[in-house]
């Protein structure tokens, strides 16, 4: 039996250039939040940091606060300042 | 290369919407043509176009890019904030994508309204609060070689 749960973190301009992904996949684990993402990241991507200070979060299409609980399956994204128009 | 589109469109009896993100030049005769009612006095066309000059840089072209599900999510909730502010009939929103030419139209907003001062106001707002919160980004192209995403306050 496959227990493997994850979330999928989706990345844009700026953050995904910097990654050279434009979506990861994270084991999920009970009481994961977006904080625990966020330094995860910075631990594999540190050049992130100046970034993440503008930084604003979605979880499955709305915006959200870092200390959001996650759930199995939920799709994050780190949105950063939005420019269009 | 095949030309993305991503699009929702709702319609009942007190109006309705039309949202797009399309990378294929933006077609505002028909998206005007699309809010005309003969219940509507008033219809209003935005369109956003590239700019050459910013703060003295020259711009050469631009490039957008958007999160798709949630920039139509984030439209169409400012479209039912401005329906509860404004009495509007019909509106339409085309956001382009991808590569851009100077000149060209990067978002169109066309609003119908029974009387013109609901459609110009609804046209300003959702222009404005598409720029705050809609997950949509640009990156510039400029004349001297650099290429840089657009933050707000660099506007």
């Amino acid at each position: 039996m496959n227990n493997t749960s994850t979330i999928t973190i989706r990345l844009f301009a700026t953050l995904r250039e910097i990654v050279g992904q434009d979506q990861l996949t994270f084991l999920w684990h009970d009481g994961l939040t977006i904080a625990e993402l966020k330094q995860t990241l910075l631990q594999t991507y540190p050049e992130l940091e100046p970034q993440f200070k503008a930084i604003m979060m979605a979880r499955n299409c709305s915006y959200c606060k870092e200390a959001q609980v996650l759930q199995p399956d939920d799709e994050i994204a780190f949105i950063p300042p939005v420019s269009g128009g | 290369m095949k030309k993305t589109s991503h699009q929702k469109f709702e319609s009942d009896e007190s109006g309705s919407l039309r949202i797009e993100l399309t990378e294929s030049p933006v077609d505002h005769n028909e998206l005007m043509n699309s809010v005309q009612d003969h219940s509507c006095g008033a219809s209003v066309l935005f369109l956003g176009t590239v700019r050459e000059f910013t703060n003295g840089k020259q711009t050469n072209s631009l490039t957008y890019e958007a999160y798709h599900e949630m920039a139509i999510n984030e439209i169409h909730k400012l479209i039912e904030q401005a329906r509860q502010q404004w009495n509007v009939k019909h509106v339409g929103i085309i956001h382009r994508l991808g590569p851009l030419a100077l000149g060209e139209s990067a978002v169109a907003i066309a609003v119908s309204s029974p009387h013109r001062a609901d459609s110009f106001a609804a046209a300003q707002f959702l222009m404005d609060e598409i720029k705050k919160s809609v997950p949509i980004w640009k990156q510039e192209h400029r004349s001297d070689g650099s290429t840089e995403w657009v933050h707000p306050e660099q506007k």
